[in-house]
Parts: C-alpha cells; sequence; structure tokens
C-alpha cells in the first residue's frame, strides 16, 4: 500500500503543473502546502497494455438484480483459464445510479471502456468470449462506450459526457467504494489536506470561508450563516452530525452516495469538522442501510490505520474521531432537534432543544460531498474559494413510471422535461405524462403541462418543499387521489404524535380521502359533499399550525393536487367516478365468461363470498356482496377479471 | 436471520449488552444489538437496558416505540416484507398485500396465530427495478402479480411442514 511505506519530512515542491501523486506522502511534510490540483476525472487504471479491468456494480441495487451472480460467474471463469486470469482483473465498485439497467459491468480494455447493461450469466459468457477473449463487440447491451484519452467534446446525451458531469457522484459506480487506495488515485482526500493545513497555520478567516462556500451551496436549510459562524467560535468539545438520511421517503440518492462513495462521505464529514474545529464527527446512518454501514465503519477503520484519524491527526496536534451511528429513519428527524434527542438516547421530538444542541451542528450528506469536490478542485482552499467553477448539480432519485429509473445527477436549471425524456428515457410503455411528485410523499405535484420548468430554486419555491429528493413520474393510468392519499397515510404515520394539527389533522385527512376514493352508501353521501371544501381548509389548517415541518410539508401534495387536478377531486367526490380507473372502491369488477376457465381460485379468496360458481364452469360476481377489494382481479391467472 | 425468539426470563440478557458503558446515550445502540441478536424486543429486555444503562424503563419504551424500526413481538418462522415504496406501490405493490392479507387472514404488521407467517410493510427494500417486489426471509422476489405471490407462499408452507417431520 502506497500510502504507509514513508513518512517523510522533505519539503514538498510540487506545482500545478507538477501535481502531487500521493497525497498523504505531502500531507505529512509539514511545509509548504502542497500545490495539489486534481482534474476530478476518473482515473482509468489498467496498469499494462493488454489487461482487462472487468467492473461490476454491486450497490444494494445491482445485487437485487443478480450482480452477485454474475461476479461469482466471472470470477469462475477466470478462475479456470490461467490465461484469462493473468490478464484480467474483477473489481467490485458501487454503483453507477442507473437501476433500470442494472446489472452493469463495465470493461476496460486498451483505450476504451464499455459498459454492458442487464448482464445476466447469458450475457456475461458472450462478453467474456466475444469481447474478452475476442475483440468484438456483441451486437445489443451496451450502455455507453467511453474512451479514456478523449476528455472533450464527446456527443452530448453520450454515456461518457454524463459521467464527466457528474460531481457528487463523480465516482459512483467506477471506483471500488471499499478501496482506500482507489479512493486516493480519484483524488481523494485533497480537501482534507487543505482544511489541515490551513488548520496547523492557524487561518482561521480563510477556514470561516471556506466552509461557509461550502456550506453555501444552493437549496441548503440546514444551517444559517449565524449559527455557522457561533459555533466556529465556541470552545470545547464540539460535535459535527452527519444526516445520513434520504430527503424523502421515496429517494435513494443518500443510499447511492454512501454505497458507491463511502469515502467522500466520510472525508467530507472530517473536512467539516476540521474547518469547524471539532474533534468529534458522527455518521447518524438511517438503520435501513446495511451495506452503507458496513462499507464506513470500514472506511473509518482504514483511515485510523493511516493515521488521519485519531489522536494527533499526522502530528498536527488535532484529534478527530469519527463513528458511525445507526439512527433512527423517522422523517421527524429530518428537525435537527430530533437527530440530537436519537443521539442522546432519548425520543426524538421536532423543536426540543437538545442538550447538545449547543455542542453540536448537523450538516447534510450532500453539502459533505460538496465541500470534498470543492475543497479538491482548490488546493488549500485558495483565498476566496470561488464557486463558479463547480457546475452546481443536484442528486435526485427518477422513479416510477418512466422508463430508466434511478439516481441521476443533473446540473441545477435543467427543465425537468430534460430529467424525464433524456435523462429518463420518456414515460414508461409510451404512454402520456399526467404529473410528476417531487420531494416524495411531502412532495407537491406537478403537472405536465409545467414540465419545461427549470429544476431550481423556483420550483422549489412553487411546490412549497425545501428540498429536491425524488421524481416520481406519473403517468394517465395513476390516481391524483390515490397518490395523495398514500403519501398522507405514509406521513401520518410517521407523526411524531406531539402536536395536534399533524397527529389529529393527518389522520382525519387520510380518513377523509379514503371515504372518497370509495363508493357511498346512504347518510355517508351527503358528507361526502362537503368533503372537497373540508379538505382545503383542514390542509391549511395544518400547514399553518403545526409544529415542525414534517406536519407542514405534508399536506403539500394535497394542497397542490387541489389547485392542478381539482377536477380529479370532483370525479371522485360527485361523479363517485375514477378517470385514472385506480382507486378500486369506485370500479365494478366484472368476470369474463369466455376467458374463465372455472379454476375457482378466486372464488376461494374472495373475502365477501361475492363470487358463485361451480368448479371448471365459469364464475360470477354477486355485486351487491362485492366490497370492489380487487383480490380477484389480482390472483386471476388468466386476466378474466375486469374492471369498469 | 438466526435468533433464538424466547420469552424466558432465565435467558441473560446482559452478556449482549456488555460492552456498552453505562450512559444513557447508549441506550439506541443497545436496542438495535438486542434486536439483532433476539430479533424483537421483549418487556424483559427492554428492564435489563434501562437497569444496565441506569435510565427509567419509561425512557426506553418511549424510544422503543418511536418509527418503525423496533419491533416489541416476535417475528413468525417466516417474515413476508412487502415493498409499499413509491416505485412498487405505483406498480401494484398494494394488490399485491391485499392478496396476502386475504390468503393469510392478517393485516400488514400481524402474524399468523401460529406462527408461520408475519406480514409486513417495508419503506423500501432497495428493488426499484424489480418493482414491485417482496422479501420473503431474505429472498427477493421481483416484478410479482397476485397469482406469484400464491404460488411463493405455497411454496414456503410446504417447506415448513416438511421441515416440522
Amino acid at each position: 500500500m502506497v500510502w504507509k511505506e514513508s513518512l517523510q519530512e522533505a519539503a514538498c515542491t510540487h506545482s500545478q503543473s507538477d501535481p502531487c501523486p500521493v497525497v498523504l506522502d505531502c500531507l505529512r511534510s509539514a511545509e509548504p502546502l502542497c500545490e495539489l490540483r486534481h482534474n476530478g476525472k476518473t482515473p482509468w487504471q489498467a496498469a499494462e497494455e493488454n489487461q482487462v479491468v472487468v467492473r461490476i456494480g454491486l450497490g444494494s441495487c445491482g445485487i437485487a438484480a443478480g450482480a452477485k451472480k454474475t461476479y461469482n460467474y466471472f470470477k469462475s471463469q477466470l478462475a479456470k483459464s490461467g490465461e484469462l486470469k493473468d490478464r484480467v482483473v474483477l473489481k467490485k465498485t458501487g454503483c453507477l445510479g442507473l437501476c433500470s439497467h442494472e446489472v452493469v459491468v463495465s470493461v476496460e480494455k486498451s483505450d476504451r471502456v464499455v459498459f454492458f447493461k442487464n448482464v445476466n450469466i447469458e450475457r456475461a459468457s458472450e462478453i467474456l468470449e466475444l469481447y474478452i477473449q475476442g475483440d468484438s463487440l456483441p451486437e445489443d447491451g451496451i450502455l455507453g462506450i467511453v474512451r479514456k484519452d478523449q476528455e472533450d467534446g464527446q456527443k452530448i446525451g453520450s454515456l461518457q459526457a454524463y459521467l464527466n458531469s457528474r460531481v457528487l457522484l463523480q465516482n459512483a459506480g467506477l471506483i471500488d467504494p471499499s478501496s482506500f487506495d482507489e479512493y486516493l488515485a480519484s483524488g481523494g482526500m485533497a480537501a482534507f489536506a487543505g482544511a489541515l493545513k490551513m488548520q496547523r497555520r492557524g487561518e482561521e478567516g480563510r477556514m470561516l470561508s471556506a466552509i461557509l462556500a461550502a456550506m453555501s451551496k444552493s437549496g441548503d436549510f440546514c444551517i444559517e450563516k449565524e449559527r455557522l459562524v457561533e459555533f466556529k467560535e465556541r470552545s470545547g468539545e464540539k460535535t459535527v452530525v452527519l444526516r445520513a438520511l434520504e430527503q424523502d421517503t421515496s429517494s435513494f440518492t443518500v443510499r447511492t452516495i454512501l454505497e458507491s462513495d463511502p469515502y467522500s462521505a466520510v472525508e467530507g464529514l472530517m473536512v467539516i469538522c476540521v474547518l469547524l474545529g471539532a474533534s468529534r464527527g458522527l455518521v447518524f446512518l438511517d438503520p435501513k442501510f446495511k451495506n452503507a454501514r458496513v462499507l464506513l465503519e470500514d472506511a473509518v477503520c482504514q483511515l485510523q490505520e493511516a493515521g488521519l484519524l485519531g489522536e494527533e491527526v499526522l502530528g498536527s496536534g488535532f484529534s478527530l474521531r469519527i463513528e458511525v451511528f445507526p439512527g433512527l429513519e423517522s422523517a421527524v428527524c429530518a428537525e435537527d432537534g430530533a437527530v440530537f434527542a436519537a443521539v442522546l438516547g432519548d425520543r426524538p421530538k421536532p423543536g426540543s432543544s437538545g442538550k447538545a444542541q449547543g455542542g453540536s451542528l448537523t450538516c447534510h450528506l450532500e453539502d459533505a460531498v460538496y465541500a470534498v469536490r470543492l475543497g479538491a478542485l482548490w488546493p488549500g482552499w485558495s483565498e476566496h474559494p470561488f464557486k463558479g467553477e463547480i457546475p452546481e448539480t443536484q442528486v435526485v432519485s427518477l422513479l416510477g413510471r418512466v422508463e430508466n429509473a434511478g439516481c441521476i445527477e443533473v446540473p441545477l436549471g435543467t427543465s425537468l422535461r430534460e430529467i424525464v425524456y433524456d435523462y429518463g428515457g420518456g414515460v414508461e410503455n409510451r404512454k402520456v405524462l399526467k404529473a410528476l411528485q417531487i420531494g416524495g410523499a411531502s412532495g407537491g405535484f406537478l403537472p405536465a403541462r409545467l414540465i419545461d420548468t427549470p429544476l431550481d430554486q423556483g420550483l422549489l419555491q412553487t411546490l412549497g418543499i425545501k428540498r429536491f429528493g425524488s421524481i416520481l413520474v406519473l403517468d394517465q393510468d395513476c390516481c391524483i387521489v390515490d397518490q395523495t392519499y398514500y403519501s398522507l397515510k405514509e406521513m401520518s404515520g410517521h407523526s411524531c404524535g406531539l402536536c395536534i394539527p399533524c397527529r389529529e389533522g393527518l389522520f382525519r385527512l387520510v380518513e377523509m380521502l379514503g371515504s372518497i376514493k370509495r363508493a357511498g352508501q346512504g347518510p355517508e353521501n351527503l358528507k361526502r359533499f362537503q368533503i372537497l371544501s373540508q379538505l382545503e381548509k383542514l390542509a391549511e389548517t395544518i400547514r399553518d399550525t403545526s409544529r415542525c415541518s414534517h406536519g407542514s410539508s405534508a399536506v403539500t401534495p394535497l394542497l397542490t393536487g387541489l389547485t392542478y387536478f381539482k377536477d380529479e377531486f370532483r370525479a371522485h367526490i360527485f361523479e363517485e367516478r375514477c378517470p385514472a380507473n385506480q382507486c378500486k372502491g369506485l370500479l365494478k369488477f366484472k368476470i369474463d365468461a369466455e376467458l374463465c376457465t372455472g379454476c375457482s381460485i378466486c372464488r376461494e379468496r374472495c373475502p365477501e363470498d361475492a363470487i358463485i360458481g361451480q368448479s371448471k364452469f365459469s364464475h360470477f360476481i354477486i355485486e351487491d356482496r362485492c366490497t370492489s377489494c380487487g383480490i380477484c382481479h389480482e390472483v386471476c391467472p388468466f386476466g378474466a377479471v375486469s374492471f369498469s | 436471520m438466526a435468533q433464538s425468539k424466547t420469552n424466558d426470563r432465565s435467558v441473560d440478557f446482559s452478556a449482549a449488552l456488555q460492552g456498552y458503558p453505562r450512559d444513557p446515550k447508549y441506550l439506541l445502540p443497545v436496542l438495535y444489538k438486542l434486536q439483532e441478536n433476539y430479533g424483537f424486543l421483549s418487556t424483559e429486555m427492554l428492564q435489563e437496558a434501562a437497569r444496565h444503562l441506569g435510565v427509567p424503563v419509561g425512557k426506553v419504551y418511549s424510544l422503543a416505540t418511536f418509527g418503525e424500526e423496533f419491533r416489541l413481538e416476535p417475528l413468525g418462522r417466516c417474515v413476508i416484507e412487502v415493498c409499499s415504496g413509491a416505485c412498487c406501490r405505483i406498480k401494484g405493490s398494494g394488490g399485491i398485500l391485499s392478496v396476502l392479507e386475504a390468503e393469510l387472514g392478517i393485516k400488514a404488521g400481524q402474524t399468523t396465530q401460529n406462527g408461520a407467517f408475519t406480514l409486513l410493510e417495508a419503506s423500501c427494500i432497495d428493488a426499484c427495478a424489480l418493482a414491485p417486489a417482496m422479501r420473503v426471509n431474505g429472498h427477493l422476489y421481483g416484478n410479482l402479480q397476485g397469482g406469484d405471490v400464491l404460488r411463493i407462499i405455497k411454496e414456503y408452507e410446504l417447506l415448513q411442514k416438511s421441515s416440522a417431520k
């Protein structure tokens, strides 16, 4: 391992034209500041000619799609053949972020890297035989080709252009997330080097401007400038809590970053700790992220071994500890007080001023990684860190009824049309786009006609949300009422119960929406007609009177839904009709006598005994008994149960 | 998931707690550790955690009942997690869940009387490309339809019967 070799005290002579090859060696030398400037481009490193590097994405999504099988196949095939074994290196990487294309395998050979998509064992053997052993590319299944020598000028929209445009995800899917050496080779630890040098020299002013630059990434709301300054000036033991939780319930951005590039996350926290003079960093991790936890803990161990963490970091007299702390997933943890409470072993309460609050500060994962990228471009964080040169980007999870779901990074200001159609490949099965729900369960709906809106601050304000997290694509077959119902149900379930508007109000909203999702009977119908005005009034009350942002943002889908899709609510309430045929309670189920074979699967499972018929003869649904639960439609193997 | 599901008072939980100092701030890690070892948190475990860390039992209980991380009841022999993330739901995981509920005669979050099946709604099981998906005892099943679910459940039922003999 390169970084363990020497502890030389020689002065560093590197310059921008002759950058430092190994950051750590330079870090260990006391002065002067190494003029390290990494270009941030991927270090393709098949060293010798003729060598082939095969990388397989083993993120959670990849594993779910069968990446382990593909990996084991390559492994066993390489072990069998002596010739291949010498020539081919097999590596694991994190997730490229393109879920729909998993399993992604990249093959680095001679001057290019070919990315293959959906690689099952069959494809894998094809790749091995045709491309690795032979030299011809298989015809289909290619995601993109990256040429190593060619850095600019490639055509827009190509995979290479996309990979080069990524900032926060720059290493995702390209390096081995468990290898410290690969992280260093990709320019890692440069930001930490810069921060540590400033700390050694005692340049308080520059440290402050650096942290302000790093933390003022657009859209940030976690830390106000005053609090940051006050925290920096505070003496005594300080803790920085890195909030490694998803922005919203349906996003998987944080998971992708952590699983693909855990070192960047840890380095980000280290940089922020150094700049703010905190001696303890805590990664407040979503307990669901089991793979990420292993990677993070491993990264912390490796950094400790390298002497970058612990007492007296690199002999600087500054000590720094990083702990990985599986916290709580609940959405209430978007509140600082709730995070501090959980860290201290209390039940999280929003707005509560935990004891640690004075000595603690939280920051978001994306800001921490941004700090690393900023610091890597500016060796030693030059006098006035100039942000303009790093393109401002936004990592979003694109999901729902879209061809290519995944976690993508786009420049800020990209229009939603580009995101859905260019990055996402359009709506699934060429259906018509109806709306986008931006920001998960607490996010707002945006109708298809506003799809040219750019993704920026203005959009956040329009929708009344705080950060982008996920973009859910809804096509014509999706029901806005149904989607609102489930969003509210989710938020209601996560309510901490401390304040009445959120606890009781959301519950009532769910109840009301539930009642318009099914046909009313008798006196219920009269109440039903009042619901439209009640929904709006109650939602506004909850928004204005909730104690924390959980409650006030939970009604966003309902309010935006009522703004843009009022007709759909009206159809549900007054006509008892679901225009998208999604709300089962409003549908009538019927068995097609021609298609029914009388297998009686549906009859046995009908909870209301509403299906009659003899075995091997066509069955019928008794309308009066049917509660429209839709189970018969789900279980019918012949598609004989239809609805209208 | 290897776990001994026991309500036996004589089991010594303190072994699992060794290495954690007597400090309230270790409450969350301790609860995770206990759940990892035993699969759920029994009243005895909560009491033991409270004694070990020197905090009131009420405080332990209030944290253990927050959110959806902790289970206070033992799991069934077969744990079915149906993904209810936005991606799966929009592709029909609601139907899958209602079929399972009808088939097993329980609601999401419950365990069947004979302790054979536990049905859970998971927030996201990381298989968005395979939506709708569910996980049964750690095995992932994707691109599901109502009929598939019935078949899978049958398989596990038979498996349990044969292993019982």
